[in-house]
């Protein structure tokens, strides 16, 4: 058995998708609480005019947190000309639903209105944005904030999750390339969950690991398509290391810049501290080292010991040398696939 | 121009006149070979589009010489000398003085040869005995005696006349009497014997001669060269022609000559002696008077000869091979297969040949509405004389479960269909069936074809070529393929039942032709670890289709390569 399909299975384990049966309580409440969402602002006469997933889910990134909740990010899009001057005015209309629904913690932050589910793991962000053509402005703004520290801020959040599922720019075999750009982001995410406290992982923002993978991924794939998750993985740490994105701070300390690709253009980690972007520095450097290692070892046990070391549990160990899967058959998931073979 | 050759000629130091020769001027060069002065005359003109031929004026002085025809022309005789095969040389005839030249060189190599080695020379001639003995041949005998001897001993065999109706096929042809019955039954040379329609046209006697000497040249009658022969055969081969075969009297006998060459070559020959009256065959001068010689072309049509000088292996005659599926690429491994010399072919299809399998398929018109497995053993056995193929009108899994995989030298299947090959597999996997199969199958547009084979107790099994490039878990469709899995590849123009996936004859021709290969390779001995190969066609009409193709595709630059099929993450071979 081979590294790869290693990788293939941790992936299995850790990988979210909207559709998948661990977030099937997410989704339902998610879609109750938009329609309650919807109708609470037609009462107030913003009729939601477009409403879509963001974040992780729509870029197929998402995996299962090890500790936390589900998360759900949810945009709602009125019409501009319909809007109000003072976007915190929608934010409380979001805030009274959630609040109505028994959320905990419910809170309106600077660019979303965030909140906790009191008996599911589930933590709920929701953003409103006006729409004046094809231009979008995020509402932005917390409940008191004055009128210098709210506004409309224009903002390119669909084009953001087209940037990150576009494979349009690989050369040859792009839906590969895609998917393991897209299981790189998966592992990604899992290390930083793995390696960080809480407190800084949090702020390790995953739009920041996703763009700077996106920027500098690397496949690895072989002539017969057989994929090389760690070999990418390797190779694009590696590229990421080796670009502009840490700037030294003195004193052994780094400051983490990267920048949105679209409007507003801003750095992901403007407001992240020194410690956030040494500890990030640092920790990507053990990475490397480590991944090294196991491209070295030629024992497979011991390359999952390494990458176990790297990711948790839920990256396998084999009992044996040989794999543990011997006398099972592994059969594909899926039930049919097309397939153009004939004599 | 001729003038320009010989300035060029004489300039690189020959000897060069212009001759009068039959009312032309010819070019006529001197040369001196073990110390005898020979004229060779160039006896082609400008343009060169082959070897220009120089031909040896008094060429009966100098003896029996190999690759040297004699012949009178205006009165002199000339020796025609055979340098090359013309088809195997490349001409410059932009510069014709430099291809004289060339020709002269092996002229005089060649001349040279003969004359200062006897035994070479006298081995040429040997060599080359039936090119000889067939320029003695009559122009209208052109069809050669067909002659199916399995043995080259003494024997007497009867003849039989051809058919007046038929212009061609093998009773157009005189045939001496099969002694070999390993015939399929339904071949030509076999019904044209139990029919019982041809008549019988004399007697055949097959004479191995002991010392070959060269064949008759213009200047040895034919009747002189015969009379030289049976006198100098054994005086037991002499005494038993005599009691044995002499005493009957016949206006006909042919009489087949076979000896040994050169290395063990062996080869045979015909003469046809024809009298007014009945006669005792004729053994001396004397007899030999009242009869009329001809020397005959023949054709040896025994297994042996045959499926050699066709390109096939009597190693391979007792192997034993089923096709499982005979659509457009099973029929031409099958086809391929017994070309080869595989005379034990087990051919396997439900299936019925159809209309719609005319454009790529290799079989006639004559067998729509049959079943496919068994016109193709038809059509097998009726071109290949000792091929005893059979047919089953079974599926895979039906045939594999009715009959005794393991009494197999080797399994190919092609019937295009993953699920069935994975079946089959888990089937042999279940009952530790240890059989070598070969997996062949093409894809649409002619994007390409692949086959895998699988031998048992060697790395690498069908299920390798499933593993999934991406998951490492076993998939559904092989990872070889050209063509990305889960897009419409199949062409609706009728609706259900009438879908058909788009390649050409071609394609399935160049997919059987490497499947067979590879089954011959592996029967042969010559293969003996399991192996994937695939050849790679032109993407144009799959783009054009919008058909997505695979990374392999993109990267692959092996075509007909027999490469490693072991993968790591096979649950089989990794067990």
């Amino acid at each position: 058995m081979s590294i790869q399909n290693r990788f293939s299975k941790f992936h299995d384990k850790i990988k979210l998708g909207r559709e998948d049966d661990a977030y099937r309580e997410a989704r339902a409440k998610d879609n109750s609480i938009l329609d309650e969402i919807k109708a609470e602002f037609r009462s107030a006469g913003y009729p939601i005019i477009e409403t879509f997933i963001q974040g992780s889910l729509s870029t197929y990134t998402g995996i299962k947190h090890p500790v936390d909740d589900f998360d759900i990010d949810r945009a709602v899009v009125i019409d501009a000309d319909n809007a109000p001057d003072n976007p915190v005015e929608l934010k409380k209309l979001v805030l009274k639903v959630l609040e109505k629904r028994g959320f905990k913690n419910a809170r309106v932050k600077k660019p979303c209105v965030t909140a906790d589910y009191i008996n599911l793991s589930l933590h709920i962000d929701i953003v409103v944005y006006r729409k004046g053509g094809e231009q979008y402005e995020l509402a932005v703004g917390k409940l008191n904030s004055n009128e210098q520290n709210r506004e409309w801020s224009p903002s390119e959040p669909k084009k953001l999750i087209e940037h990150i599922n576009n494979s349009s720019l690989f050369i040859g075999s792009a839906d590969l390339k895609i998917k393991q750009f897209k299981r790189l982001v998966r592992y990604f995410k899992r290390w930083r969950d793995e390696k960080f406290g809480q407190a800084i992982g949090k702020k390790v923002f995953s739009i920041g690991l996703t763009l700077m993978l996106k920027e500098q991924f690397r496949p690895a794939i072989d002539n017969n398509g057989k994929v090389d998750d760690l070999q990418s993985l390797r190779d694009t740490v590696g590229a990421i290391m080796a670009s502009n994105y840490f700037h030294w701070a003195g004193d052994n300390k780094y400051k983490v810049n990267v920048y949105l690709p679209v409007q507003p253009y801003i750095n992901v980690f403007e407001n992240s501290s020194i410690d956030t972007g040494t500890q990030l520095y640092n920790k990507f450097k053990l990475l490397l080292t480590k991944l090294d290692q196991a491209l070295e070892e030629d024992s497979l046990k011991k390359q999952c010991e390494i990458l176990q070391g790297l990711f948790g549990n839920d990256f396998e160990v084999p009992e044996k040398e040989q794999s543990d899967n011997a006398g099972k058959v592994a059969y594909s998931n899926a039930g049919v696939v097309g397939t153009s073979q004939g004599a | 121009m001729q003038s320009k050759i010989k300035q060029h000629l004489t300039r690189i130091g020959y000897d060069c006149i212009v001759s009068d020769i039959g009312g032309f001027p010819r070019l006529v060069v001197n040369v001196t070979i073990a110390e005898s002065e020979i004229q060779l005359m160039l006896a082609a003109e400008p343009p060169f589009h082959s070897l220009p031929e120089f031909v040896l004026i008094d060429a009966d002085s100098f003896g029996r010489l190999a690759h040297v025809t004699v012949y009178q022309y205006s009165g002199a005789i000339f020796g025609a000398v055979c340098v090359n095969d013309p088809d195997s040389l490349s001409i410059n005839f932009e510069q014709p003085q430099l291809v004289v030249e060339e020709s002269l060189k092996r002229h005089v190599a060649l001349l040279e040869m003969c004359l200062t080695n006897p035994d070479w020379n006298n081995k040429e001639l040997l060599r080359e005995f039936y090119s000889d003995w067939l320029r003695k041949c009559r122009q209208d005998d052109s069809k050669p005696l067909l002659a199916n001897i399995e043995k080259p001993i003494l024997q007497r065999l009867a003849v039989y006349a051809p058919l007046s109706d038929k212009e061609f096929g093998i009773e157009s042809h005189y045939m001496v009497h099969p002694a070999d019955n390993s015939f399929s039954g339904i071949s030509d040379i076999h019904l044209s014997m139990v029919k019982g329609n041809r008549e019988a046209a004399g007697i055949a006697l097959v004479i191995p001669i002991h010392k070959l000497t060269p064949a008759p040249s213009r200047f040895d009658s034919l009747e002189q060269w015969y009379i030289d022969t049976i006198t100098a055969l054994p005086t037991t081969i002499r005494n038993e022609l005599q009691q044995k075969f002499g005493q009957w009297r016949d206006t006909t006998y042919w009489i087949v000559f076979t000896a040994n060459t050169v290395n063990d070559d062996r080869t045979w020959f015909a003469l046809k002696l024809v009298c007014k009256s009945k006669k005792a065959l004729p053994l001396t001068g004397e007899k030999l008077k009242d009869w009329t010689l001809a020397a005959l072309p023949i054709r040896l049509f025994n297994q042996e000869s045959t499926v050699q000088r066709g390109g096939g292996r009597l190693s391979l005659s007792d192997k034993k091979v089923a096709v499982i599926g005979v659509g457009s690429v099973g029929c031409e491994i099958a086809h391929k297969l017994s070309a080869a010399g595989v005379k034990s072919l087990t051919l396997v299809d439900p299936d019925i040949y159809e209309i719609n399998n005319l454009y790529r398929h290799v079989l006639e018109q004559g067998w729509v509405g049959a079943p496919k497995s068994f016109a193709l053993s038809v059509a097998i056995q009726r071109q290949f004389p000792w091929s005893n193929a059979t047919w089953y009108p079974d599926d895979l899994m039906k045939f594999a479960r009715n009959q005794n995989m393991e009494s197999y030298d080797l399994l190919v299947i092609a019937i295009g269909n993953p699920t069935q090959e994975r079946l089959f597999k888990q089937y042999l996997l279940d009952t530790n069936t240890d059989v070598a199969v070969i997996n062949s199958w093409l894809e649409g547009f002619g994007i390409g074809g692949h086959a895998v084979l699988d031998v048992s107790e060697s790395k690498g099994c069908l299920l390798c070529s499933y593993v999934c490039p991406e998951s490492g878990a076993r998939g559904l469709v092989s990872n070889m393929n050209f063509i990305e899995p889960n897009q419409v590849t199949m062409k609706s123009i009728a609706g259900c039942g009438e879908q058909f996936i788009s390649y050409g004859a071609a394609s399935s021709a160049q997919t059987g032709v490497m499947t067979a290969n590879l089954a011959i390779r592996y029967l042969e001995g010559k293969q003996t670890e399991s192996c994937k190969t695939s050849w790679k066609g032109d993407d144009d009409d799959a783009v054009n289709e919008g058909i997505k193709l695979t990374h392999r595709f993109y990267n692959f630059k092996h075509s007909l390569e027999y490469l490693p099929l072991t993968d790591e993450d096979c649950d089989v071979c990794s067990q």
